[in-house]
């Protein structure tokens, strides 16, 4: 019951910009496609094109698409920038409208089309024959008689968008789609719960609120039109204004300020920006978020957090100055953005990381957390003592026999190329999971082996055994603190941030990963991070 | 006035004509029926004389003027069309679809108002029952009824009609026959109804034009057309409803008791 009063807290924040981001799309889908449909039926050589394009938008997945848009406004604002001094945010918002706008197109688009070319002709010639101008013909006749077959085309956009837009936490925008991905990623199926019912019932009351209205209209209700009008326009009004109204009123420092058109040149002091804290899709990326935010925000500093972030999407994020700071490991960045292949010794790694983060986009290295988060590839302990494997080589030998599982990145990631080729891994079968899932797959015997974190407390949790790396193929990922160029020198960041350096061992931080995804005495993300804190403080 | 010269009308440039040279004249207050099978060409014909559609040479003359000089919206605003298939505006009421012509015309409200009852009055649909109804909740006769207010609302002195009755049952039939020849006589309207049934054309009409072929094969009055066909085809056209009519006289004329 605790827990879900914690999450239903969660629910105005998430909500509100649920409700901004569904609606804002919705009105420049409809804004977008009755006049494309109009140009369609006009001019039928615009038919095939304007359809086409949007079949095909309609065919990329949801999630790809989303996330298609982060790199896509890197390459305007590649061209924009220069030319007008305007940079688009490239995580958030703008992503997220471009996108969810899109994949309205499509129904709203195709029904409005449909709707016009299925007036019956004798009605148009007669709206002719009696003297109406086409466009007389079209506002008076063809619109009106149209508008049912076009109302239900943008109750489908409705109920699609409600349900895509929880999709866009993950490129940084905060909606319902927060409760799912961090109720999937921390084992907390309250939280997911919270987010699907939300979302269904919003799209089950939208979906009746302009059901009704295409009823009305068809039968020409005008009351009901008007009064079911005027219901959906409040929503409306409220939905654009709500994340605005939800700051206002609990009063704290969350709004993003940020804009991103220079406006250096006021001579009035710049006002103080937030500072982005990032997290990537898992537990222990959310617990030091929180960490990281709260020992920001105690030393006064206003904090907006973006979580469930991409690896390359965070990065990218970081570079541009989207996000101030995250916690990355210097094997994903070694590997992964400076594109390097084998292996050094964990120090010289470290070394050159931080010289090219500098060099290349004026980030800075922090420090090294303590702990390592290795991407470690583990098997159940008894299966291991059972065949005798202890070691990668070991495992090379029973692969053709065994099945792997892997999270959404592994198998693109360059680790498990060089594990390949230095170990030439040749596994019966491979499959990509959720995390959560993958660990539930590798506990039912599922799978026999998986790619795990070697800080992730189901290792204990679950009996497995991380086998040793003695080529070392995959380089050490220890867990730094990045800052942004914004922030690299801001004092008071670096201050309220230091004490964390060296301050987790990874016996410290399994814990912490455990007190957040075990199954029984769950705790919320935030008071673990407070309770890491506790203990970074004591062994100090 | 109407005067037709010359009409040609061809869909596929100029292999075969749809409309092929027709002149004719259609005085005021007169009530022409184009008489014809499908496809010979009437209804493409008729629809030239508003600009519905689009002769390929020739000339067509209303009122002394030549329509390719006029706007073809302002010229069908000024000629009242009742639609084969009624044509109403489902959407819209009674009331509106009446008003149409005005309200594109700008009218004021009040005349509007004024105009509407007046019309359903003419077209025996009493305003205060039938001004708010939906279209489609009225039978066929009465439908065609709002049709042919709707086509007078703008007091158009001309009147095309494509086979206007054709889609209703005989006794309605019958009786808006009765109805807009009365109208047209009150309003002295000069009027062109398309037709395929000969006897309405024959009962209704003040001269009737036989087409076959996108020519016009014989203009004459209704008598004239009974006692006197140009050709076999006029003839065939008009032996049907003699012999009905003889067979009717046959079935009341009193029984032979032999």
């Amino acid at each position: 019951m605790n827990s879900l009063l914690l999450e239903l807290a969660e629910l105005p924040g998430n909500l509100s910009h649920h409700l901004l981001i569904t609606l804002l799309s919705l009105s420049l889908g409809i804004l977008i496609s009755i006049p494309l449909a109009l140009l369609a039926i006009r001019h039928k050589k615009f038919q095939y094109p304007v359809l086409t394009f949007v079949s095909v938008v309609q065919t990329i997945p949801s999630l790809a698409l989303l996330a298609l848009m982060v790199p896509v406004l890197v390459g305007v604002n590649f061209v924009l920038t220069p030319v007008t001094g305007i940079s688009l945010p490239e995580l958030g918002f703008i992503p997220t409208i471009v996108a969810l706008t899109l994949y309205s197109l499509l129904p709203i688009l195709r029904n409005s089309v449909t709707g016009l070319m299925n007036v019956e002709p004798a009605i148009i010639e007669a709206a002719k024959g009696v003297g109406m101008t086409p466009r007389q013909s079209l506002w008076k006749v063809e619109l009106p008689l149209a508008l049912p077959v076009i109302v239900a085309g943008i109750r489908t956009a409705t109920v699609w968008t409600v349900g895509i837009a929880t999709l866009a936490t993950p490129v940084g925008q905060q909606c319902l789609g927060n409760f799912i991905f961090r109720g999937l990623q921390t084992r907390n199926w309250t939280a997911v719960l919270v987010g699907c019912v939300a979302a269904a019932s919003l799209a089950i009351l939208l979906d009746s609120l302009i059901g009704r209205l295409q009823t009305a209209i068809e039968d020409r209700k005008t009351k009901t039109i008007k009064r079911t009008g005027t219901v959906l326009a409040s929503i409306l009004v409220f939905g654009l204004a709500a994340p605005t109204l939800f700051a206002l009123m609990t009063d704290t420092p969350q709004v993003d300020q940020r804009t991103s058109v220079a406006n250096q040149n006021d001579e009035q002091p710049e006002p103080q920006e937030n500072i982005v804290v990032g997290a990537k899709t898992f537990t222990e990326q959310f617990i030091l978020a929180e960490l990281m935010s709260e020992r920001l925000q105690d030393a006064g500093l206003p904090v907006t957090k973006k979580k469930s972030l991409g690896s390359t999407i965070i990065f990218d994020g970081l570079t541009t100055g989207e996000i101030d700071v995250y916690v990355d490991y210097t094997g994903t960045i070694w590997a992964n953005h400076m594109q390097r292949e084998g292996t050094k010794a964990p120090w010289r790694i470290n070394a050159e990381m931080a010289a090219w983060l500098e060099q290349e986009h004026g980030i800075r290295t922090l420090g090294n957390l303590g702990f390592e988060n290795a991407y470690a590839l583990a098997m159940r302990r008894e299966d291991a003592r059972r065949l005798g494997i202890e070691t990668i080589a070991d495992l090379a030998e029973h692969a053709p026999d065994l099945t792997i599982g892997g999270d959404f990145e592994f198998f693109g990631r360059p680790e498990w190329k060089a594990l390949g080729q230095t170990y030439g891994l040749n596994f019966e079968e491979k499959t990509s999971y959720e995390s959560t899932f993958m660990y539930e797959a590798i506990k039912r015997d599922e799978v026999d082996v998986i790619s795990a974190f070697s800080t992730d407390g189901r290792i204990e949790a679950y009996e497995l055994l991380v086998l040793k790396d003695p080529q070392q193929a995959i380089p050490p990922y220890d867990a730094v603190i990045l800052l942004s160029k914004d922030v690299a020198d801001h004092p008071l960041v670096i201050d309220s941030l230091e004490p964390l350096i060296n301050g987790i061992d990874p016996l410290l931080m399994r814990r912490a990963n455990h007190r957040v995804d075990r199954d029984d005495n769950k705790k919320p993300v935030n008071e673990t991070a407070e309770w890491l804190w506790g203990e970074i403080a004591k062994s100090r | 006035m109407i005067t037709l010269t010359d009409i040609r009308k061809t869909y596929d440039g100029g292999q075969t004509f749809a409309v092929d040279g027709i002149s004719l004249e259609i005085s005021e207050g007169d009530l022409l029926a184009i008489v014809g099978e499908s496809g010979c060409g009437k209804t493409t014909l008729m629809k030239s004389i508003n600009r519905l559609n689009p002769i390929t040479s020739g000339m067509i003359e209303v009122d002394g003027e030549n329509i390719s000089d006029l706007d073809p919206v302002m010229l069908r605003r000024r000629i009242g069309y009742v639609f084969q298939r009624i044509g109403l505006f489902p959407h819209m009421t009674v009331g509106e679809n009446v008003a149409t012509v005005p309200m594109l015309m700008k009218w004021d409200p009040a005349t509007i108002d004024q105009r509407v009852n007046e019309l359903l009055e003419l077209v025996h649909l009493p305003p205060e029952q039938y001004r708010e109804r939906r279209s489609k909740d009225l039978s066929g006769g009465q439908q065609q009824r709002v049709g042919l207010a709707r086509a007078l609302a703008a007091r158009p002195s001309i009147m095309l009609m494509d086979e206007p009755f054709g889609a209703l049952d005989p006794m309605t039939r019958d009786q808006l026959q009765n109805d807009f020849r009365q109208l047209h006589d009150q309003l002295n309207l000069t009027t062109i109804m398309v037709t395929h049934d000969m006897v309405e054309a024959l009962l209704l009409a003040d001269r009737i034009a036989v087409m076959a072929n996108g020519k016009i094969l014989q203009v004459g009055t209704p008598h004239e057309l009974m006692t006197n066909p140009v050709n076999e085809t006029v003839a065939s056209f008009i032996e049907t409803p003699k012999r009905q009519a003889d067979q009717l006289e046959a079935l009341s004329a009193p029984e032979d008791s032999a």
